[in-house]
């Protein structure tokens, strides 16, 4: 299904359960999206950093897909991580996502999730899109991140999609959201990039930039795979759509500690935070194993702290 | 050192933030604002602001930048409006609601009520799809994309561009009402002894029929009598053609009565100073309050260039309170 416009709120960037034998966690993650779907505006799957994008192969992302639209039933949008390292492959997953999305009938809302930079350059990208938007059955939305463009360890290639081909960019109606990584001089070029574009949301990627400055659409956020409540609470604070709670005498001191809860927790995380979030995940019972594409050597054996926080601050 | 360069820089983001959600609305002003403008100066009533909050007190500094400058206006509080307040809104009357989310409670129970009146709403909102936005007469999108304040604890980028969106209705409407300096400072007499001193004498001064006036040969006592009708303790002397010949004040008639006992059936001439200190109308009040200070005088005539009398100025009217206003020429 295509969908018309983009919820404000947020996403969270799903971890992607894996069972030891390296195949989707499919009871994993049903119990995962039970506690995350109803405090979630949108789910990214398959994303590169919490979804290990990276490192699935086209034959997990499909399972990933197919698994998480039966649960999801279209309760909100998939976002779906598409870039390879071509144009070719890009174009391959699309493909093969599209066929499932088509025989499945699955009747939600699917958007591509495209880091373009990781696969082309700045010069030719319009042409790209025009191109790719025309031959493909869903909306795209455009994820800036120059941390991912770092690990291609490309020291002259470009981390950012350059402010003036964004402005092209927009222009193309089935991009419909930009997810955002960088400086906030940055976010402000880029913003008056799309100026023009009412439709199109622009949401924080950066977690800390978000409880810092917030974007009125939006954060793509790690930490709601644990702390989803919490982090659904902050978001709608942030974004002033939590009228009620406003005349509740102590409201902003809740939100403030709140704020200030989710920052302990992004301080656990932030130095690996994938294992350290499966871990968590894992002890908590919530997902069959901790089991990550890429772990790094000599971590597994520090990380339950993540889940005595949890579990000492009683979040849920 | 690094703890205040981080200040620094934090508050540097906000200001950046803030000044990019004034820029946004660069960009997305159209035909609507000029409808709003059209319908205020179309209008016969006033321009009545309203709203609850930070959104509120916006309100209220629109409310004066547009009495200042020409725009009558007054501010409704929401709350008060429920409570009988409505009563001030006439059907001739604009009435701006200004709230970011366009959800607020207090401003959806007055807007049947507004309607109801016969005034026009105008909404100054974020949110298009709003209940505020889609009920109103106009809508003005002052939404942004993004706040300073950390989880939305307190509205800043927001406050900041509906603040700022008022200052340009304001300004747009000085320009199609060819609002000038003169009538600035008809609303402002209250402003700084500076401004005053930096204002032009024919600005001012006193005239026509306010300027006291005799003929040198009139009779001492009609010089009298037109001292105490006009109050500045003194009186022209001019010949037919309105020049100047001298001055009566208070003080020449009481030494006339110390040295004669009886004055009554002189004449004026007989009494005025012959060189009294006279100022152009053009000099500034502060060279008409610097020449009374060093002649001691407290009542300056004013005259052109052939010494034709324009009118006349006294010291407590340029130095004092009330007494200072703008004349109607």
């Amino acid at each position: 299904m295509m969908a018309e416009g983009l919820p404000k709120g947020l996403i969270v960037d799903l971890i992607t359960p894996l069972n030891d034998k390296g195949g989707i966690d499919s009871q994993g993650l049903d119990t995962l999206l039970k506690k995350i779907l109803p405090y979630a505006d949108a789910i990214l799957l398959a994303g590169p950093q919490m979804g290990e994008g990276r490192g699935l192969g086209l034959k997990l992302k499909i399972d990933l897909l197919e698994k998480a639209a039966t649960f999801i039933q279209g309760k909100v949008p998939i976002f779906f991580w598409i870039s390879e390292d071509s144009v070719k492959g890009t174009r391959d997953v699309i493909a093969h996502l599209e066929a499932l999305l088509e025989s499945s009938s699955y009747n939600g809302a699917v958007f591509w999730l495209d880091s373009p930079l990781f696969y082309h350059s700045n010069r030719g990208l319009y042409n790209h899109y025009q191109d790719l938007t025309l031959n493909t059955g869903y909306p795209f939305v455009l994820y800036n991140d120059p941390g991912l463009i770092r690990l291609l360890d490309r020291p002259l290639k470009r981390g950012n999609i350059r402010t003036n081909i964004l402005k092209d960019l927009g222009k193309i109606d089935k991009i419909k959201a930009l997810i955002f990584r960088g400086s906030l001089t940055r976010a402000n070029n880029y913003q008056r990039a799309l100026n023009t574009r009412a439709d199109l949301r622009v949401y924080d990627g950066d977690e800390v930039g978000f409880l810092e400055h917030p974007s009125l659409s939006g954060v793509l956020s790690i930490g709601a795979n644990i702390a989803p409540g919490i982090w659904s609470k902050v978001t709608r604070a942030s974004l002033g759509m939590l009228k009620e709670d406003r005349e509740r005498p102590d409201y902003l001191n809740q939100i403030w500690e709140m704020g200030k809860l989710l920052r302990d927790l992004i301080q656990i995380y932030s130095r690996n935070p994938v294992w350290i979030i499966k871990k968590a995940l894992f002890d908590l019972k919530i997902i069959g194993s901790p089991a990550c594409t890429n772990v790094t050597e000599g971590f597994q054996e520090k990380d339950s702290v993540l889940a005595d926080f949890i579990s000492r601050h009683n979040i849920v | 050192m690094r703890k205040d360069s981080r200040l620094i820089k934090q508050a540097r983001e906000v200001l950046q933030i803030e000044a990019q959600g004034i820029l946004d609305l660069v960009e997305r002003i159209g035909p609507e604002f000029e409808e709003v403008v059209e319908m205020i100066l179309n209008s016969k009533g006033r321009v009545i602001l309203t709203g609850i909050g930070k959104s509120g007190i916006v309100g209220r500094k629109i409310t004066a930048t547009l009495n200042s400058t020409g725009t009558p206006s007054l501010f409704l509080h929401p709350a008060e409006a429920v409570h009988g307040d409505l009563g001030v809104v006439t059907a001739d009357d604009i009435v701006i609601a200004i709230s970011n989310s366009g959800y607020t409670k207090e401003l959806a129970s007055i807007l049947p009520s507004l309607k109801g009146l016969g005034a026009k709403v105008i909404a100054f909102s974020g949110d298009p799809e709003s209940p505020l936005a889609r009920e109103s007469h106009l809508f003005i999108n002052v939404g942004v994309e993004r706040e300073a304040c950390p989880m939305g604890l307190a509205p800043t980028t927001s406050t900041t561009a509906a603040l700022a969106m008022g200052d340009a209705l304001a300004v747009v409407l000085i320009n199609r009402r060819q609002f000038n300096r003169r009538d600035f400072k008809r609303f402002h007499p209250g402003g700084s002894l500076g401004d005053r001193l930096s204002i032009r004498i024919k600005e001012v001064m006193l005239k026509d029929d306010k300027i006291p006036l005799v003929l040198k040969d009139q009779a001492i006592e009609e010089a009298i009598f037109e001292i105490d009708r006009k109050r500045l303790g003194a009186s022209l002397v001019v010949d037919d053609g309105l020049v100047l010949q001298g001055i009566v004040t208070d003080g020449d008639i009481r030494r006339s009565l110390i040295k004669r006992r009886d004055i009554m059936g002189l004449k004026v001439e007989e009494v005025m100073s012959t060189s009294p200190k006279m100022i152009d109308e053009g000099k500034r009040v502060a060279e008409a309050v610097a020449l009374m200070e060093h002649n001691a005088v407290t009542v300056l005539p004013v005259v052109d260039r052939v010494k034709r009398v324009r009118g006349i100025i006294h010291l407590h009217g340029l130095l004092g309170g009330k007494e200072f206003r703008l004349n109607d020429g």
